[in-house]
């Protein structure tokens, strides 16, 4: 059985929905993002992660 | 899984979570954003730092000092499995800003990974390369998918 999908507006119980007030504009925070993009570049993700994972 | 934690917030339009760290510091808004990194792999990598509204400037370096890193990591880690559980097809990529950051993030790993591991698998990676992830052994960053049952 496949986990079902939320919604994004959906949060679990507890967790209040607010406003967006929209991404970080500074230029570190996009730095983050492609240090991220380079870390997985340079070491790819292992094939077993890639495929879809049964419990046994 | 120990769930003192803070109140989260999330952002009605982007996977982005808030809350306020409270200490002798102060209040604190902190930030846990979800920052997609592969669109046809659904990889996000997470990023978790200060967050200042007033010039949307996340800082992920900041020392709060509110004496309250447990409460803060659960908190984390609550954003992490909301957002994994509203997007079941994601994979999550980790890493600290700092050595010891990433350290702290192994550390709650470590002390929650029979739970975690029911529905997640974790990788580490260490040594140029990826693994499942070991107790006792120290990663520069993690990965978080998933487990699809079959039931």
């Amino acid at each position: 059985m496949k986990a079902s999908k939320k919604t994004h507006n959906e949060f679990s119980p507890g967790i209040q929905v607010v406003k967006s007030i929209g991404v970080p504009t500074n230029p570190f925070f996009e730095k983050k993002r492609l240090d991220a993009i380079r870390f997985i570049q340079k070491n790819p993700l292992p094939e077993r992660f890639l495929k879809q994972i049964s419990q046994d | 899984m120990n769930t003192d934690h803070y109140l989260l917030t999330g952002d009605e339009m982007l996977p982005v979570y808030y809350f306020i760290s409270q200490g002798s510091k102060g209040n604190i808004k902190k930030g846990v954003f979800f920052q997609l990194i592969d669109e046809e792999r659904k990889l996000f990598n997470l990023a978790f730092g200060d967050w200042d509204e007033s010039t949307s400037n996340l800082d992920d370096l900041a020392r709060t000092n509110n004496y309250d890193t447990q409460k803060v990591l659960n908190t984390v880690a609550i954003a992490v499995l909301d957002f994994m559980d509203k997007n079941p097809d994601a994979r999550l990529f980790a890493k600290g800003s700092t050595e010891s950051r990433t350290r702290l993030y192994q550390i709650n790993i470590r002390k929650n990974i029979v739970e975690i591991s029911r529905e997640y698998v974790v990788e580490g990676f260490r040594n140029g390369c990826w693994e499942a992830f070991e107790k006792n052994v120290n990663y520069e960053g993690f990965l978080l998918i998933r487990r699809l049952l079959t039931l």
